[in-house]
């Protein structure tokens, strides 16, 4: 008998909320099926078994608030029973749902069900903070919220994914610790244009930056790190996160080894991580790892933006669309094609003098492509 | 030591012990009746005690009365009216109905109230008598109590401060032989109360508490004494309680041949007629006060009786003043 | 807070020169009590006060609580307004009788008649005073705030100690004014111009938005300690003095609780019976659907106050208890 319990899918990930089964009550599973969906702080995943068996005393429900390391199911030899008696999780499991009187009137408000929240408090007493974080999760805008002036107010709270709530609680984090610095450079985006326009557009400028950037975090590899509990951890393995933009928020898929990738590598890897991002089919490995991140809004027509940097990462490459700028060459106003790029730092781990090698990498290598390519 | 009194107070005497007589047989004919569910400690047999005691006070004198007080309060001038209207329980009460028969109070002819746990109204009395001292006032006050009441510390520490402060003060012990059930050789040490009592240092006197003449003049001695700030003293009143502690109580503790004896030879109702008789006082005169007693008693129950329940939503209010 | 002069006094200061106010300002005002007078009360609350008013007004009197009590009350019926002073509050159960019986009783009772403009001032508590053992440290403010009829003060502070006993005196109720012997020689601005602070009006000692803590006397001072220590560690306490323990300003602590979702309760006296289980239970019944953990109660032990100091230590809540109960309390342990 083996018990199926939340892996901790991301850095952050403190607890998941619990999607579908994807096997049933009864059902073999095979090691690497892929056995349910849980949604993280950062994207919606798909867990695989790690084992085969009998999936049996199935415990988590959709909506469950599941924290790591719970008991979501056992898988059993074939005619195993089980008792779970003792380990059921949550409150709503032994009927009575245990919750403070705060939770049940804002749940009661927002018509979140009681049965769907798992408590955080002693002995799965559920608290209003556990209600929320389910409301924010429902698909229907919960419209006069517990603390809001009423049933007729004139404006409506719109619900923020999951994602999104834990995009923003990260991201805060980070803004508030850390000394952040922007470092701006130009590129002459013409041999780019020119590389593309050989590969009959079917390498994006996406592809373009991420070889580029994994190019030269190879070559400054004090940017490839991680910042966590006050430590520089600099990675060997280069890995490259992109931004997408989903409807359920930004997620950062990550291209593992991209150092290692040839062009159409990428291009077929971001394509995939795309499609199954759209479809909330991300796997867990999918999003973990990442050591850099690129994040390009030049197709929404943005000239340029400073981004905040993915923690624990250390720096973020931002770029917008590029733009014809009349420039100096030779003495002479020249028509060029720009690209801004923008590098967020975080000066905790790395000064100006550390980064700018990197940015200045970044423009040499856009401005002679075929170096690499 | 005995004044004249006159024939025209002793004739005002008479009528108000009979008030106060007929007031608690009528008190006795409610609670027969179920009317009043609340405890009735009557003091028939002892009118003479509060009688001859506030004949000896001014209006603004003041007393501290106990939960047998009807007969104090009637005698200090309260008005009959309200009296039984507190008696019934009615908003046209003394106190509005909060108090019944064990709490009557009339501030407005002096009475501080009636405290019906033993002795407690004593030290209020002292309290009121330095508050005057203070003032500077020329009133006096009176405490009535029972031979009950003489066990307890409150009591010896009252007579202490009111002695050491020169308070004016008259300790009325209203001896009337039972606490509930139980004579005084059976809870008092010392059965001499002037002993006792002049041993804190204050004048005492035991009297007959039937004799309305004798329990006035030596009232009026110790009133006249006080208000001139001679300070407190003490006065024993020997008396009898004809009914039970409470109208209905078993008196297990006392032969009915005992209770006749004292209500035909010590009633002092019937004393004050024959020495009104004595005095010349027509019969007919006689016949009248007592008439217009039990008219006046009449009147306050047809009062009482008219007067209209407190509003319940009222239950809550005056537990504190604004 | 009045504008003008202040200056830093002491507790014990603060009651003196409110008694010495009140004195001055009405001559219905007297103060009775064992060793008042020239001795200056057992504790130097009256110092100089016999000195500058005389033995009429500052009455040394004999060791006979319940009687003293009785005879503030017959004062006041003649419009008096005593100020009765009970050496320890422990001895005032001897007195009882005239307290519970009469003084709040008289005016309901009487249907109105009358008032009982009496204070009584008393020291309880222990903590500070070592080894005063079983019966010179009580506190028994839940005894007096059980009575319909008298209200109930515990001020924590030089400031409120002056300006609630100035209110008390003016008061036409009878008032249980208690004082925290530990605190007398605590200092704290006091303003040199007379002013009041009304009974009935709790004070927000320190403002919070993560719990909420209720504490009277000496364990509200434990409290700011706790508040103080966990605005370090992130946690933002919000302290609420009663002041006035009866009547009790419901609205202040049921905001704060509506606002914290939570609250700490803390009292010196013994835990059965006291004052928190009234104010959690008044919570309850006004901010249940508020209340996002249970309430939280820190009190003395259910024993009398022992003699050494191993012992005693045992017997009350200090301010690491109250922080420890506030970090359980939002780590969600409780």
């Amino acid at each position: 008998m083996l018990e199926i319990t939340l892996p901790k899918l991301t850095h952050d990930m403190q607890t998941g909320a619990f999607v579908q089964w994807y096997k049933r009550e009864g059902d073999a599973v095979k090691r690497g099926d892929a056995l349910y969906a849980v949604e993280t702080d950062k994207a919606t995943v798909d867990v695989e078994a790690e084992a085969g068996g009998v999936l049996t005393g199935v415990l988590a429900r959709p909506g469950d608030e599941i924290a790591i390391g719970q008991v979501l199911a056992y898988l059993a030899a074939p005619g195993e029973t089980i008792e779970t008696t003792g380990r059921v999780p949550g409150p709503g499991a032994g009927g009575r749902v245990v919750a403070t009187p705060l939770a049940r009137r804002v749940a009661r408000e927002a018509g979140v069900d009681l049965r769907q929240v798992r408590g955080s408090g002693p002995h799965g007493r559920i608290v209003r903070a556990d209600v929320l974080r389910v409301r924010r999760v429902q698909t229907t805008p919960a419209v006069g919220a517990a603390d809001a002036p009423g049933a007729d107010s004139d404006y409506e709270v719109v619900a923020r994914s999951r994602v999104q709530a834990q995009t923003a609680a990260r991201l805060t984090r980070m803004w508030q610790e850390s000394p952040l610095y922007i470092l701006d450079l130009d590129a002459d985006m013409t041999e780019a244009i020119r590389w593309r326009e050989k590969t009959g557009r079917a390498r994006s400028f996406t592809t373009l930056l991420v070889k580029v950037a994994a190019a030269a975090l190879e070559n400054v590899p004090q940017v490839n790190s991680l910042w966590i509990d006050g430590e520089l951890r600099r990675h060997r393995a280069v890995n490259v996160g992109v931004a997408i933009a989903t409807p359920s928020g930004v997620i950062v898929p990550v291209i593992h080894d991209a150092n290692q990738l040839t062009a159409q590598q990428i291009q077929a890897r971001l394509a995939e991580l795309r499609e199954r991002a759209g479809a909330g089919r991300l796997m867990p490995s999918d999003l973990g790892g990442g050591t850099f991140t690129v994040t390009n809004l030049g197709m929404y027509g943005v000239d340029a933006f400073a981004a905040v940097i993915n923690p624990p990462q250390v720096a973020i490459l931002a770029c917008g669309r590029i733009v014809e700028t009349p420039v100096a060459r030779h003495r002479e106003v020249v028509i060029r094609p720009l690209l801004r790029l923008r590098l967020t730092v975080d000066h905790r781990a790395l000064d100006g003098a550390e980064a700018a090698p990197f940015l200045v990498a970044v423009k040499d290598l856009l401005e002679n492509p075929y170096r690499l390519i | 030591m005995t004044r004249s009194i006159s024939t025209e107070t002793l004739e005002q005497m008479y009528e108000i012990m009979w008030r106060i007589r007929r007031f608690e047989e009528a008190a006795g004919a409610f609670y027969q009746a179920g009317r009043v569910k609340g405890g009735i400690h009557a003091s028939i047999g002892q009118e003479a005690v509060a009688t001859g005691v506030c004949f000896a006070l001014r209006p603004g004198d003041l007393i501290t009365s106990t939960h047998r007080g009807h007969g104090h309060h009637i005698a200090k001038g309260a008005d009959l009216n309200r009296l039984m209207a507190e008696l019934l329980g009615k908003a046209t009460g003394y106190n509005r109905g909060r108090g019944g028969s064990m709490h009557m109070a009339a501030f407005d002819v002096g009475s501080l109230g009636a405290f019906p746990v033993v002795a407690a109204g004593v030290p209020v009395a002292v309290g009121a008598a330095l508050g005057i001292k203070m003032q500077e006032q020329d009133r006096v006050v009176v405490a009535f109590f029972g031979d009950g009441a003489m066990a307890q510390g409150t009591l010896h520490e009252s007579i202490n401060l009111a002695a050491l402060a020169q308070a004016p003060v008259i300790f009325v012990c209203e001896n009337n032989q039972f606490a509930v059930s139980t004579r005084p050789e059976n809870s008092l040490a010392v059965r001499d109360k002037v002993q006792w009592a002049t041993s804190y240092g204050i004048p005492a006197w035991s009297i007959d508490g039937q004799s309305v003449d004798a329990v006035y003049d030596t009232s009026a001695e110790a009133v006249e004494r006080a208000r001139a700030g001679g300070g407190p003293c003490f006065i024993e009143a020997m008396t009898y309680r004809f009914e039970g502690h409470y109208f209905g109580e078993p008196q297990v503790y006392r032969t009915r041949e005992e209770v006749d004896v004292e209500r035909r030879d010590r009633d002092p109702i019937a004393r004050l007629h024959d020495r009104l008789l004595a005095r010349g006082v027509e019969p007919t005169t006689l016949d009248a006060l007592n008439q217009a007693a039990s008219e006046a008693v009449e009147a306050a129950v047809a009062f009482a009786e008219a007067g209209p329940e407190p509003d319940p939503e009222t239950f809550a209010d005056e537990v504190y003043s604004p | 807070m009045t504008a003008g002069h202040m200056r830093e006094i002491t507790y014990l200061q603060a009651i003196n020169e409110a008694l010495r106010e009140a004195l001055a300002e009405d001559p219905r005002v007297f103060l009775m009590g064992e060793d008042i007078g020239q001795h200056g009360g057992a504790f130097g609350v009256t110092r100089g006060l016999w000195d500058a008013f005389g033995g009429e007004r500052v009455r040394d009197t004999p060791i006979s609580e319940n009687t003293l009590a009785g005879a503030a009350l017959g004062a006041a019926l003649t419009g008096m307004r005593p100020v009765l002073e009970i050496m320890f509050l422990d001895f005032s159960l001897l007195a009882l009788d005239q307290i519970f019986n009469e003084w709040a009783k008289v005016r309901y009772m009487y249907g109105g008649q009358c008032t009982a403009p009496v204070v009584l001032r008393s020291p309880q508590g222990g903590l500070s005073w070592k080894s005063a053992g079983a019966h010179h440290a009580q506190s028994l403010e839940a005894l007096f705030v059980h009575i319909p009829g008298l209200k109930v003060v515990f001020p924590s502070t030089p400031y409120d100690a002056k300006g609630l006993l100035k209110a008390a005196i003016a008061d036409d109720n009878p008032v249980i004014f208690l004082e925290h012997k530990a605190m007398y020689g605590d200092r704290g601005a006091v303003p040199e111009e007379p002013y009041r602070v009304p009974l009935g009006v709790a004070d927000v000692k320190r403002a919070g938005d993560d719990v909420t803590v209720i504490a009277a006397g000496k364990m509200c001072h434990f409290a700011l300690d706790a508040a103080a220590l966990l605005a370090k560690e992130g946690i933002a306490v919000e302290v609420i003095d009663p002041r006035t323990l009866k009547p009790l300003d419901e609205e202040t602590i049921f905001a704060s609780v509506r606002k914290t979702h939570r609250a700490v309760l803390v009292q010196e006296a013994p835990r059965t019976g006291g004052v928190a289980a009234e104010w959690g239970m008044r919570i309850v019944e006004a901010c249940f659907d508020w209340l996002d953990a249970p309430i939280v109660r820190l009190a003395g032990a259910d024993v009398p106050i022992p003699y050494a100091h191993s012992l005693e230590a045992k017997v009350w809540p200090r301010s690491p208890d109250i922080a420890e109960a506030i970090r359980k309390l939002v780590a969600l342990e409780i």
